[in-house]
């Protein structure tokens, strides 16, 4: 349990800092979320936050809390008191718990509680949300909170179902009545997902609020819905995925000479376990990739294959599961859930002894799952030799890319980190990059079975199946995921420095000792919200090639280059 | 094998960045982490000082030789030291699910009646087996040599040789009753030496313990000692000589005036394992088949002779003396050689 000595002061800071560095309120409001036990989350999207009232004059509403569900199953030290303190040190005008707010009003205990004008805990009326939009979140959110990739009609999933839709209920009516009485200029959420973070987002989006959602990786990493831009009827990340391969295409693919270096440079800090393209593994000794060519991919190979029983002189497709309960239905799915995907790939693999298939489990399954999904899925497929089902963890990454070569994911990192290394990769959804043009995309079984079979039938004729531009682009993808889109800024430190004194004291000098002006927070939320773009960046993008050279300040050309030059 | 295996025509593993490596010269000494023909590692952390250590229960390392041409004779220095129990334990707590935060006070597990036993391969095939038994008395640090060769048919045009650090699959119940969970967790890998095979690797032993006068001795715990095989994979004929009781012992003319009753106590105890008795036997090789089980008789001088048949692999062997109706775990001095 971390202790954090140094927290009060910064508090203290922050207030002072904040108080002179944003525009005077008016009527308007900006919606924050801070439902995460992690302050590193919350610091961002108050970052965020504030960096927008310094366009958007406004008052900061601040919703948080945390059920007995998420106090079980995610949460180990959630604590509210410096959650609220800190919100109220970045300049809320109302930090309110809105689980606790829900069970009281399915109590009927609820008492008043005005927030923003509104009587929270009056008469509501229903949302206007869709009823199969909220019938997806509901069943999302029981899913996680039973930890089961889907429900069965067995009366706990059913209990638990209907504890889950009466708080949903409680969740839209509260968020519905902030926001529709409200003039409200952005809601800033950590999470699109569940009940608790998704029904604000539903709402917000339906009534014309744009979305801002900080990342939990890297400097400051936010991504931004506008509800003009989304596409009606589709899941609530499927016109983010559409808009960043747009945006990949004009100005990351349209500058890939000029970021050769920085794709380079990426790619083989990434291959070392530097910054956070893997962060389901952590481990340098066991999560960086050392291979560098043919031949040593090979040797490695016979040893992976050894030891875990596989035929080198097969191809290998490696399956990688997925958190089996993690936000279901938030895109675009081949298959009606992430369970499903994993178990019929696994019967069609069965029947395919031509390859041999790795079945591989996610590192943090435990948190996902308490159904054993994927031991039960092991045990259906005892007698299929080809198939082998192990941890992730079991496996170094050296030992996965000696042995793998072929990807199948709905929508994993994976699929941007081994085709980066020329492995392709075959997604079965919609992911952030799936419009990037690395990866094959299927969009239902019947393409992803079709996908399946060409790929194996091309491995076998030894064709090969991602191309040179395919892997640069996937590399591409990488450099801007860990620099282009991720904003270095003082205000929130790297995710690394941890949630510790260390970090409340290095925001505290950076207030205390910086003056603001240019401050890269600020002036990438500034071009987010003025242009409309999907995310942050680090740089304007809209410059001259010329510019963005510039910007960038490139070391020189690619080291190969610099050798043939001399 | 290697060659069979499957290949993708669209790995492009490389980045520009990746520095060139320097291929280790033989005769050559590895002995850095930060080597660059120390190419690839898996499993294992670089070491400032030595090699690599060990952080989980399977580790790679894949070194660069400059002359893939010709067959090569490794022989590996392996150490368990403070620092191993260290990083065992690091593993352990976070195996257990309470890992060591910077907050604990941090005790090392006391593994002084535990040993280690590594397998080692090369080229994905099993080489040679090792064994480190940390004792109260060791300054800290226990330190073992195995040799092996790799045919240059192995080795292939890319000279580079993997080896492998793991546990032996199939050990002996009997080896494994003081062994520590995950053994091969904090080896230290210390010195890499490669040579071109010009003097054979002879069949030799591990016993987890320090030699005295360069003879190995075998200590009644662990209770068994490792065999390696010659690297034409003849028969090796082994002489045990019985050397104690075993166990911790008070040494010097000290302790027979502070311990007089302990001193004579074990002082029998010894000239009892020296008496004639026949001498139970049993030597498993790494599949766990039992090689040879056999009773062995005295050959004067408390020893004993057996050989280990050609073609055996590296092997287990526990010899305990039958004395007072039943086999018990003594001290052995352990000689090895060519059978005739």
């Amino acid at each position: 349990m971390r202790e954090l000595t140094d927290f009060t002061p910064f508090c203290e800071t922050a207030s002072a800092f904040w108080r002179v560095n944003v525009l005077p309120e008016n009527e308007r409001i900006i919606l924050v979320e801070a439902m995460s036990q992690d302050l590193r989350v919350t610091l961002r999207n108050l970052t965020v936050a504030n960096a927008l009232r310094r366009i958007e004059p406004a008052r900061l509403i601040v919703y948080s809390g945390a059920d007995e569900d998420w106090n079980q199953i995610v949460w180990t030290y959630f604590n509210l008191g410096e959650i609220r303190q800190m919100a109220v040190a970045y300049g809320a005008e109302v930090v309110f718990d809105a689980h606790e707010l829900v069970d009281l009003r399915i109590e009927g205990r609820a008492e008043e509680l005005v927030v923003a004008g509104v009587d929270l805990g009056g008469e509501l009326p229903d949302s206007g949300i869709p009823s199969d939009v909220f019938d997806q979140v509901v069943y999302a959110t029981t899913c996680r909170m039973a930890r089961v990739a889907r429900l069965d009609d067995s009366p706990e999933h059913q209990a638990k179902k209907a504890q889950v839709e009466a708080r949903s209920h409680e969740f839209a009516r509260i968020y519905e009545a902030l926001i529709s009485r409200n003039d409200v200029v952005a809601l800033v959420s950590s999470h699109v997902d569940y009940n608790n973070f998704g029904l604000a987002v539903e709402a917000a989006l339906r009534h014309d609020v744009p979305v801002l959602f900080p990342q939990s990786t890297g400097g400051l990493k936010a991504y931004a819905l506008f509800p003009e831009k989304l596409p009606a009827g589709m899941p609530v990340r499927a016109g983010l995925t559409t808009q960043i391969g747009e945006f990949f295409e004009e100005h990351v693919w349209a500058n890939r000479e000029l970021l050769a270096r920085s794709r380079e440079l990426t790619m083989w800090r990434a291959k070392a376990t530097l910054g956070r393209p893997s962060w389901w593994r952590a481990g340098r000794s066991y999560s960086s990739v050392d291979l560098r060519g043919a031949d040593d991919r090979s040797v490695v190979r016979t040893y992976a294959a050894r030891r875990i029983g596989v035929d080198a002189t097969k191809p290998v497709i490696s399956v990688f599961n997925h958190a089996v309960s993690d936000a279901l239905g938030t895109n675009v799915e081949a298959f009606g859930d992430l369970g499903e995907w994993f178990e019929r790939t696994a019967d069609f693999a069965a029947e395919h002894d031509e390859v041999s298939w790795l079945f591989l489990d996610h590192p943090h399954q435990l948190m996902y799952d308490a159904s054993e999904f994927f031991e039960r899925c092991a045990a259906r497929h005892a007698d299929h030799p080809h198939l082998r089902f192990m941890r992730s963890m079991d496996l170094s990454k050296n030992f996965l890319t000696a042995l793998t070569d072929l990807v199948l994911t709905v929508r994993g990192s994976v699929s941007n980190e081994y085709p980066g290394l020329g492995i392709p990769a075959l997604q079965s959804g919609w992911s952030e990059w799936s419009r990037c043009g690395f990866t094959a995309v299927a969009e239902t079984p019947e393409e992803y079975f079709r996908l399946l079979t060409e790929h194996i039938e091309g491995l076998l004729a030894g064709e090969v199946l991602i191309t040179p531009e395919q892997v640069e682009r996937a590399r591409l993808w990488a450099w801007f995921y860990r620099s282009g889109s991720d904003v270095a800024s003082g205000l929130v430190q790297q995710w690394q420095v941890g949630e510790g004194d260390e970090l409340f004291a290095l925001l505290g000098i950076n207030m205390l000792q910086t003056e603001t002006d240019a401050e890269p927070a600020f002036t990438a939320v500034r071009r987010l919200w003025r242009r409309r773009d999907p995310f942050l960046t680090r740089i304007d993008w809209r410059n001259d090639a010329e510019t963005i050279a510039d910007l960038l300040a490139p070391v020189g050309l690619l080291p190969a280059a610099q050798e043939a030059a001399l | 094998m290697s060659r069979q295996n499957f290949r993708l025509p669209s790995l492009q593993l490389g980045t520009a960045f990746d520095g060139p490596i320097i291929p280790l010269e033989v005769p050559g000494v590895l002995g850095r982490g930060t080597a660059s023909a120390l190419c690839i590692l898996d499993g294992a952390n670089r070491a400032p000082h030595r090699l690599s250590r060990m952080v989980r229960p399977v580790g790679l390392l894949g070194v660069k030789l400059a002359e893939p041409g010709a067959g090569v004779r490794v022989t590996l220095r392996l150490l368990a030291d403070d620092v191993s129990t260290v990083m065992w334990d690091r593993h352990v707590r976070r195996l257990r699910g309470t890992p060591l935060t910077e907050g604990d006070v941090y005790v090392p597990s006391d593994l002084t009646e535990k040993h280690r036993m590594v397998e080692l391969t090369a080229q994905g095939r099993s080489r040679a087996l090792a064994m480190l038994a940390l004792r109260r008395n060791d300054d800290g640090t226990v330190r073992q040599h195995v040799s092996f060769e790799i045919g240059a048919d192995e080795i292939g045009e890319s000279g580079l040789v993997m080896i492998g650090v793991e546990n032996p699959a199939h050990a002996p119940v009997w080896s494994r009753h003081h062994e520590i969970e995950d053994s091969p967790v904090g080896v230290c890998v210390a010195r890499m030496f490669v040579e071109p095979i010009e003097k054979r690797v002879t069949a030799h032993v591990s016993t987890g313990r320090p030699t005295v006068d360069h003879v190995p001795i075998s200590a009644a715990n662990p209770g068994f000692f490792v065999l390696n095989p010659p690297a034409d994979g003849g028969a090796a004929r082994v002489t045990i000589t019985s050397r104690g009781a075993g166990g911790e012992r008070l040494l010097g003319r000290r302790a027979k005036v502070k311990h007089p009753l302990r001193y004579v106590r074990e002082t029998v105890e010894d000239r009892r394992t020296g008496a004639a008795a026949p001498a139970e036997l049993e030597v498993v090789d790494l599949s766990g088949a039992t090689v040879l089980a056999s009773q062995l008789q005295e050959q004067g001088d408390s020893s004993y002779e057996f050989t280990v048949p050609a073609g055996a692999g590296p092997v287990f062997v526990r010899a305990r003396k039958l004395l007072d109706g039943g086999p018990r775990l003594v001290n052995w001095s352990v000689r090895v050689g060519a059978a005739s």
